[in-house]
């Protein structure tokens, strides 16, 4: 059998490894271009991994045989958990990371037989019969290619902003990547512009600790990957450090505000839009006026790292300013900065231009993943790497796409969200996007995707019986004390109806399970939030039927949306670019009303009367 | 929502409902609309180019091409018309003979006769009409009486709109401010209390019943009420039902057993629209369509605002003790002999006489809940679809306020959700999208 050429990945941050290992996983070859070996995987913002929404991203890829959730969890020097008392379904392990040990972690777990590390810069596709069959490098290479998943990140004609200073990279001491902009663009694909942010990094030698109110990690850490949690008792590799709460006050609004006029922002540089839910500071001033202080954080970079980062303080202001701003914040008068914050402008194409599978609609064979599909964010990057890799393994072999389902994980609601949806920012993952939250507990990630993904051939048959094996303790202990099945002729109280009613749920257990399933203790969690939440679980299940009947009326592929009679000239323009797949998709485009889904459904129906008609 | 219309052709329908008005109108509309007007219309005065938007007066005409009213005739030139098509309205006398031949003659002329909603489905489609609006269209036309018309009248102006929209907005205040409480609380203290939670949840569901009860009376209106006359056999339940009519609608014998099945007829008492409903006469039938009868009757009586118990002062029999709550007891055929008094509670009456006959009108007016003739009450929410999904958000924000002390925030948010959910059926789109972007507004929020 001729060898299928391999699948190229573009960039090396967190949407291309996942993209890679997972291409490779399946049993694709892999060709991974970077412009810099040397900076694969660089925690170019925050040194933090998970969060709330986000953790519930990288336990999903870790679900699927992922390495976020394990290299976060080898190189973490901070473990806490974010929203512990507002329920199971919303809590956010996160994992402050060691700045140069994560990276490393990465490397080592993207070593695979089947992955080659080139150092080139794409510049071009090279096409046959309308598919994509290869990348050209700027120096004249070529690499012959099955499919090929691109993941510019911020590097895709990427320029920085200090001040007046403007400079053309994707990060800082990086070059751009020029190229690529023309190529897509010759695919007829729209192309627009996007801008972050982020914060000065500070000597941490010149902070005095004792100054702020330290922020601990949790007594006893909380991984994010499933093979750590299967363990039971997690130990971090390396040494755990402290993180500091500061807070601004109103002289340094008032520096900001004196100087608005030198930030890139509201001096005009910059008019790509950014996101509302990670602000530079100068935003926060100006949109907030009245409030007397923000809140930041004093996040060391590693364990021997000489800097601290300052979370919540992303700005753009040029140096002498960033300078006065971060002096004039109690307890850090003298302290250095060691790299001043900036801001950034970077192309992404707004992602309505992809199937759901992330491959671009104009070129079968080429996929996008990370924040070229106009996400900001490791963990988004990541998950989309996740899947664009997949489908590239796949769209080679000529199988299937793989497109998660939102209604049974995050992922899905991401894919979704951008293809559909499409985005006025960058786009962060947030709990509300789901609407099924309840039913999409990170802790059950591994029941929802496990399976699914050892049928994709993504997980190793071992560890998808480590997940079956978690899930038939649960699942005895659970039938043990509902009592399902059994004949209840004066429906006695079960044990599970006692933790419902508020027992405390050890005590409970303890007496129903005396020599039952060993359950470790989080395991135990996740028995009694089944428990306590059956009623409301099974709500979201009646939803969830609602909004699958909606998503089970298909719309053909290759519908002319535009031949749709009674729509406006604008609605009939989205529903053209999405292409929405069933009426439960096309329900979701923004500004598509009811009067224009009923419209819709009827035209869909006709065309199938007339369908019907031709064949008879 | 039937959704196979054909769209080339040309349709034809009366667009007043049958036998209630002077004046009824005949639309078609389609391409081939000034064709078909043509065919059944002759103009009085003038020639060549029928003028658009303005009436025209002439004669009708059969499909025969005899002439068989005097009428008008309105071209609305497509797409400035209801349909967004070239539409014709006939306006004829509200004779049924009249508008039945009428829609005869289109047909001949080309015209397919409507399907039921086709019209306003024409105008959904040409976006001449959001769905809210559709609705109230489509019970417009179906609007028997006159409190009915100017119910749906108001709904046609947004008025449910203009009454929710200030509850549905702060509901998703609510469950924006609680979704923030979820997703950022790492940056500051976000998320409401428990017990502000609980306030404001109740104040809304407070409010939706407040309109919910004030809407009762207009629902009531909307969807009329049954009244059912049920008696042994010969009590005179027909020539009654015949009385209050009007007209001779039911069979009348002397035969016991005549009526086997029910009748129905609607009638309008003090702004009420009040659906009577004869039956067969209660007893052990001999006969099988009787005694089918006679369960349907049984069971008709069931689901009504009031039941008039009907029996004959001429007969020996009388019902016993005191008439049950929903029950008028009604003494008729007062004009003849009397076989003993009248049975406790009865109202005595005579349709041949007239006796009594106004005041068991008033009787059932009352029993029905109608509106009288005075102002209507508030509107807002007088559809059963409307009704029905601002009752369960109610439901809803009583339960998140119950819960908003003890359970966490996740949970506390379902309930919500579910509500502002259920507002969205009412007042269309409120995604995850509008929820972030009240929390952006709002709040300061991002490290």
């Amino acid at each position: 059998m001729k060898r299928l050429p391999p699948i190229v990945v573009v960039g090396g941050g967190h949407a291309g490894v996942e993209a890679a290992h997972a291409a490779a996983r399946l049993g694709a070859d892999v060709v991974l271009l970077t412009l810099r070996r040397d900076a694969l995987v660089r925690l170019s913002c925050n040194p933090s991994i998970g969060g709330i929404g986000k953790s519930h991203l990288v336990r999903e890829i870790d679900a699927m045989g992922g390495l976020i959730g394990l290299a976060a969890d080898l190189a973490g020097i901070h473990f806490r958990v974010l929203n512990r008392s507002r329920g199971p379904a919303v809590r956010g392990p996160r994992v402050q990371e060691d700045h140069d040990a994560y990276p490393r972690a990465m490397e080592e777990l993207l070593r695979h037989p089947r992955i080659e590390i080139v150092e080139a810069e794409a510049a071009a596709f090279r096409m046959q019969q309308g598919r994509l069959a290869g990348i050209e490098a700027a120096d004249g290479r070529f690499f012959p290619a099955a499919a090929a998943v691109i993941t510019t990140g911020t590097f895709l004609r990427g320029r920085l902003f200090r001040g007046e200073q403007v400079i053309e990279g994707g990060r800082i001491g990086e070059p751009p990547s020029l190229a690529l902009h023309d190529a897509l663009a010759a695919l007829g694909l729209r192309v627009e512009r996007f801008k972050t942010g982020t914060p000065p990094r500070l000597l941490r030698e010149s902070i005095d600790p004792a100054r702020f109110e330290p922020q601990p990690g949790d007594p006893e850490p909380e991984p994010l990957s499933f093979l750590h949690l299967y363990e039971g008792r997690f130990e971090p590799r390396l040494p755990q450090l402290t993180t500091w709460l500061a807070r601004t006050n109103p002289r340094v609004h008032e520096i900001v505000r004196r100087n608005l006029d030198r930030s890139p922002l509201y001096g005009g540089k910059i008019r790509a839009l950014g996101p509302r839910y990670c602000p530079s500071f100068e935003d926060k001033v100006v949109k907030f006026p009245d409030r007397e202080q923000h809140l930041l954080h004093l996040e060391p970079m590693g364990i021997d790292h000489p800097w601290v980062y300052l979370n919540g303080f992303s700005t753009s202001m040029p140096e002498e300013i960033q300078e006065e701003m971060v002096r004039a914040i109690p307890g850090l008068e003298d302290v250095t900065i060691a790299r001043y914050g900036y801001a950034v402008e970077y192309d992404y194409v707004p992602p309505t231009q992809l199937r759901r599978n992330l491959e671009v609609r104009a070129l079968p064979g080429l996929f996008l993943a990370g924040q070229i599909c106009g996400t900001t964010g490791y963990e988004e990057a990541a998950a989309l790497g996740l899947v664009a890799g997949i489908n590239a393994a796949r769209s080679a072999l000529g199988k299937d796409p793989f497109v998660p389902d939102r209604f049974s994980s995050y992922l899905g609601v991401l894919v979704d969200d951008l293809t559909t949806r499409g985005v006025l920012e960058p786009y962060r993952m947030f709990t509300s996007r789901a609407e099924l939250r309840l039913s999409l507990s990170p802790d059950t990630a591994d029941r929802r995707l496990t399976p699914l993904a050892e049928r994709l051939g993504v997980v190793p048959p071992h560890r998808a019986a480590r997940a079956r094996e978690r899930w038939e303790r649960i699942d005895a202990a659970l039938r043990a004390i509902e009592r399902d099945g059994e004949l209840r002729a004066s429906r006695p109280t079960t044990p599970a109806d006692r933790i419902r009613r508020g027992e405390d749920p050890e005590e409970v257990l303890a007496e129903a399970l005396p020599d039952g399933p060993a359950l470790g203790p989080r395991d135990r969690d996740t028995l009694v939030n089944l428990v306590r939440y059956r009623g409301y679980l099974e709500r979201e299940r009646r939803e969830a039927e609602k909004l699958r009947r909606a998503e089970s009326i298909r719309i053909p592929p290759g519908f002319p949306f535009e031949e749709v009679s009674g729509l406006s000239t604008e609605i009939r323009q989205r529903l053209a670019e999405v292409r929405p797949r069933s009426l439960g998709q096309a329900s979701r485009i923004p500004g598509v009303t009811p009067a224009a889904i009923a419209l819709l459904a009827a035209a869909v129906g006709q065309g199938r009367a007339r369908r019907r008609e031709a064949t008879r | 929502m039937t959704i196979e219309f054909d769209r080339e052709d040309t349709i034809v329908a009366p667009a007043t409902p049958p036998g209630s008005g002077a004046i009824a109108v005949v639309r078609v509309s389609g391409p081939a609309a000034l064709e078909v007007l043509s065919r059944v219309f002759r103009r009085e005065r003038g020639r060549g180019r029928m003028p658009a938007f303005r009436p025209v007066l002439g004669t009708v005409l059969d499909a025969a091409g005899e002439p068989i009213d005097r009428g008008l005739a309105t071209w609305f030139r497509g797409p400035r018309s209801y349909t967004g098509e070239d539409l014709v309205e006939l306006s004829v006398h509200g004779s049924p003979a009249v508008v039945r031949a009428l829609v005869e003659a289109c047909r001949a002329a080309g015209a397919r006769p409507a399907e039921p909603g086709e019209f306003t489905w024409r105008a959904l489609r040409a976006g001449k009409l959001d769905l809210a609006q559709a609705e109230a269209v489509a019970d417009l036309a179906a609007a028997a009486t006159l409190p009915q018309a100017r119910l749906a009248a108001r709904q046609l102006s947004g008025e449910v709109g203009e009454a929710l929209a200030p509850v549905a907005a702060e509901a998703l205040d609510l469950l924006a401010d609680v979704e923030a409480g979820l997703d950022f609380s790492e940056d500051e203290d976000l998320g409401p209390g428990g017990d502000e939670i609980a306030r404001r949840a109740r104040v809304l569901a407070g409010r939706l019943e407040e309109l919910l009860a004030a809407g009762e009376t207009a629902a009531r209106v909307r969807e009329g009420a049954r009244a059912v006359l049920l008696g042994p056999p010969n009590a005179g339940k027909s020539t009654l039902f015949n009385a209050l009519v009007g007209r001779e609608r039911a069979i009348v014998t002397p035969e016991p057993g005549t009526t086997r099945d029910l009748v129905e007829e609607t009638v309008v008492l003090e702004g009420m629209p009040v659906i009577l409903i004869d039956t067969a006469g209660v007893r052990d039938a001999t006969g099988l369509a009787e005694r089918e009868g006679v369960r349907r009757a049984l069971r008709v009586a069931e689901g009504a605002a009031v039941v008039l118990e009907v029996y004959s002062l001429a007969a020996a029999w009388r019902p016993e003790g005191p008439p049950a709550p929903g029950r008028l007891r009604v003494a008729t055929h007062a004009d003849v002999p009397w076989k003993g008094d009248p049975a406790p509670g009865s109202l005595v009456v005579s349709p041949v006489t007239g006796e009594g006959m106004d005041e068991l009108r008033r009787r059932v007016a009352e029993a029905v809940g109608a509106p009288g003739t005075g102002p209507l009450p508030s509107v807002a929410l007088a559809s059963a679809r409307h009704r029905d999904a601002a009752a369960r958000a109610a439901d809803h924000l009583r339960e998140a306020a119950e819960m908003a002390m003890d359970a966490p925030g996740e949970l506390v948010a379902l309930p919500l959700r579910e509500a502002v959910r259920a507002l969205r059926e009412i007042l269309g789109d409120v995604d995850a999208e509008r929820v972030l972007g009240r929390i952006f507004s709002r709040f300061c929020i991002g490290k």
